[in-house]
């Protein structure tokens, strides 16, 4: 228990921002993979869609960036010794991003198509 | 850049000489003549002009290919980096040597043809070479088939079946008969059986059990060995005669660059014969539609009058925009973006030329994203190295500019940010026991990340209102100024309203006036935008456009604001990176720094850096078109112009001059 008490808001938060990187990255690495599959097609059929198609690829990786962003703001928050509470409040600030980034990088690869696409 | 329409008749005596001038102009694209014959009286007295473009496509396609055997064949050794050679364009223009060449190119394609015949014949001949391999201990002809009496046949069956087996069954056809073997391994046997000559089908029936099967063998002549080394001496006369095929390939390369110089010519021919199918005319005469620069109009006014021409050029009507060929003007500076408008696509003709807007917002983000001197100074060098070895042209130059542009900024952002080969110099004074701090810093990425955060977003801001401000200017321009005002101009308010309660939050605290002037010029503007979009809604739509404007402006700015927080995310990750390669790469001389150590440090952060700048070199340069072609484009651009292409002279080995 002291070594919860001692540790354990600390392992915490960087569990939370670790989520944060790790999931959205997935995310994102799963989000390209689908886009840019779609993205080649289109190109080997007509290569001056090229550019397009390359954009629509990239959409889809913002959410790892954001989980970058956001493990790098959470890590400066982290200091040896924190308390459990404060560990916990790192952590909830980053489950957001690393579930939202995980199933939004996925959802929109599937939807950029390299056409026609949203943004984020 | 503004394009002229032009229509043009001409005497068909001077068509050709009026082509060539047009292909060394190269600012002129010859367009179908639209439709306005067909149905009238001249339908019948014009006829469509036509040259035989694909004989010329296959006299191309021969001449490259013989510059590509040749490459093959008789490799010449290119330095890396060297430019296409330089010849005048009334050369390539010309086509003397023209029929020579084809003889060259079609020799190399023939000797081509019979090397890989050769190929195939010496597989065989090697197969051949295989299946004789069981039989050579047999001194019987393979073709014998026998005494008067007596029958033979050679077979082969399967290595699990036990000889014997297969002895007992034929004698029990006939005792007489009998199975010799000529080779048995674990795979298979290679047998001989002797046997009356009319037994030989029931013999066949007898083994046929144990899986024998006659051997194909039996259509060659002589024994095994004097087929073998009949074919042995084949393989020989082959490689000698694909050797001889070879040597006139490589003979042939003398002529290499007359094959190269013939290709283009020939390519220029294919140009002028598909400008020239577009045209029409009568016995005497020939008509031509197009479009050029309108700033090229003196000049073509000249060459028409010299050839007497009849012609007329005219500004393009509204309703003819979407068939304009767009070309862009650029300078020196706004060149360098022409890779990323192209990448993307084109503006609508009429519509803004985005790249001096583009340009100082793509240079800036791109260096604030890599901040890095170290790798500006690589990048810098690498395009100057380029553009002197290499004379690049058209989309090879945009490139070689926008690497140098794109330095030249990473180079200023990592003075700012203190990076030079991330925090190389700071690494490198500790192997050496100094506690330097390394390399003063501005701002750092790592240190101020908040700061950086925020100053990204500012940018962000500012960029999408220059974006709104073009829409707003197009807008006016084309007498929209309801719409102007109430859409773009409303935000504006707004964004003026947030900036002056901003201000009251942050520096003049004690200002209630200043804030409460904000939020009345906030409330202004929002109001403005929901009268703005009630504009064509219809019915019910009127009460709930406002929602829907409202929540998309929103969203649409948040996504769009928080987007441009990758700028830091890349600056840090870059940076980040290379601190990491740094650190490992001097782990070994925590100690105090030995050869091996040092030498460890120099491959690691060789390898290392490489693999970053090659990283950032394109993620920089993705998320930087992506800030430029989703968020910036979105405020304003209309794309799907049609790109200009002129008949001029385009070349695959040989740089045409003027």
């Amino acid at each position: 228990m002291d070594f919860l008490n001692a540790f354990g808001g600390y392992a915490l938060g960087i569990l939370g921002a670790g989520l944060a990187a790790f999931m959205a990255g997935i995310g994102s690495a799963k989000g390209t993979g689908i886009a840019g599959e779609a993205g080649a097609g289109l190109v080997s059929e007509d290569p001056s869609k090229f550019g397009k198609a390359m954009i629509m690829q990239v959409i889809p990786g913002t959410q790892g960036l954001y989980g970058f962003v956001i493990w790098f703001l959470a890590f400066n928050k982290l200091v040896p010794g924190m308390s459990i509470e404060q560990g916990l409040q790192v952590l909830a600030a980053c489950l957001p991003i690393a579930f939202g980034g995980l199933l939004s990088a996925i959802a929109q690869g599937k939807v950029a198509s390299p056409t026609t696409g949203p943004r984020a | 850049m503004q394009m002229k329409k032009l229509r043009l008749l001409a005497v068909r005596d001077v068509k050709e000489e009026l082509l060539r001038e047009l292909i060394r102009r190269g600012c002129v694209e010859i367009s179908e003549l639209e439709g306005e014959i067909e149905g009238t009286e001249l339908e019948g007295l014009l006829h469509r002009e036509s040259t035989d473009v694909s004989a010329l496509r296959s006299k191309h396609a021969a001449l490259v290919h013989a510059v590509e055997l040749l490459d093959v064949y008789a490799p010449k050794k290119t330095k890396l980096l060297a430019a296409k050679p330089e010849l005048e364009d009334r050369v390539l223009l010309d086509d003397t040597g023209l029929t020579g060449a084809l003889k060259v190119a079609e020799a190399i394609e023939s000797s081509d043809a019979r090397i890989k015949r050769i190929a195939a014949e010496e597989s065989r001949q090697r197969s051949v070479i295989e299946s004789l391999q069981p039989w050579l201990g047999l001194d019987l002809p393979l073709d014998f088939e026998g005494t008067e009496r007596c029958g033979v046949l050679l077979g082969t069956m399967p290595g699990r079946i036990q000889l014997a087996d297969a002895e007992a069954a034929i004698a029990q056809v006939d005792e007489e008969a009998e199975l010799f073997s000529v080779r048995s391994d674990k795979k298979e046997h290679d047998v001989l059986l002797v046997c009356m000559k009319g037994q030989l089908p029931a013999m066949q029936d007898a083994l046929r059990p144990f899986g024998f099967t006659p051997s194909p063998l039996t259509s060659m002549h002589g024994t095994a060995r004097e087929c073998l080394l009949n074919a042995e001496q084949s393989l020989k006369e082959l490689a000698a005669e694909k050797e001889n095929c070879t040597q006139y390939i490589v003979d042939d390369a003398v002529h290499r660059s007359e094959l190269k110089l013939a290709a283009d010519r020939v390519g220029v021919k294919i140009s002028l014969a598909e400008a020239e199918d577009r045209l029409c005319g009568t016995d005497s005469v020939v008509a031509m539609e197009g479009w050029f620069p309108a700033e090229r109009e003196d000049e073509l006014a000249e060459v028409f009058e010299r050839f007497g021409c009849a012609w007329e050029a005219l500004d393009p009507a509204e309703d003819e925009y979407p068939k304009v060929p767009v070309k862009l003007k650029n300078n020196k500076f706004t060149n360098a973006l022409n890779m990323v408008t192209n990448m993307y696509s084109l503006p609508a003709y009429g519509s803004v030329d985005p790249n001096p807007l583009m340009a100082p917002f793509f240079i800036l983000f791109y260096g604030l994203m890599m901040a890095d001197m170290g790798y500006g100074v690589i990048m810098i060098l690498a395009a100057l190295v380029a553009m002197k070895k290499i004379k690049p042209r058209e989309g090879t130059l945009s490139f070689c500019q926008l690497l140098l542009y794109g330095g030249i900024s990473t180079f200023v952002m990592g003075a700012l940010t203190g990076g030079l080969f991330g925090d190389a110099p700071k690494v490198i004074a500790g192997m050496f026991g100094s506690t330097w701090e390394g390399l003063p810093a501005l701002f750092s990425p790592v240190r101020d990340s908040n700061a950086v955060l925020y100053g990204a977003m500012v940018l962000g801001v500012i960029h999408l209102n220059v974006g709104m401000a073009v829409n707003f200017h197009e807008k006016l321009r084309h007498g929209d100024k309801a719409g102007a005002i109430l859409e773009e101009g409303s935000q504006f308010i707004i964004l003026l309203g947030g900036v002056l309660f901003g201000l009251q939050m942050l520096v003049f605290k004690d200002a209630e006036l200043l804030k409460k002037l904000g939020l009345g010029v906030m409330i202004l503007g929002a109001a403005m935008l929901l009268i703005g979009s009630t504009r064509g809604a219809k019915g019910f739509g009127i009460v709930t456009a406002p929602f829907s404007c409202l929540y998309s402006t929103l969203t649409g700015w948040f996504g769009d604001v928080l987007s441009y927080s990758r700028i830091m995310a890349l600056m840090l990750a870059g940076g980040v990176v290379a601190q990491v390669f740094n650190t490992i790469a001097a782990m070994p001389s925590a100690k105090g720094v030995t050869p091996v150590s040092g030498l460890i440090f120099i491959v690691v952060f060789l390898i290392g850096h490489a693999l970053n700048f090659a990283l950032n070199l394109l993620g920089c340069f993705v998320h930087d078109l992506r800030l430029q072609c989703l968020e910036f484009f979105g405020k304003f651009y209309q794309d799907g112009g049609k790109p200009f292409e002129p008949l001029c002279i385009r070349t695959k080995y040989i740089n045409p001059q003027q």
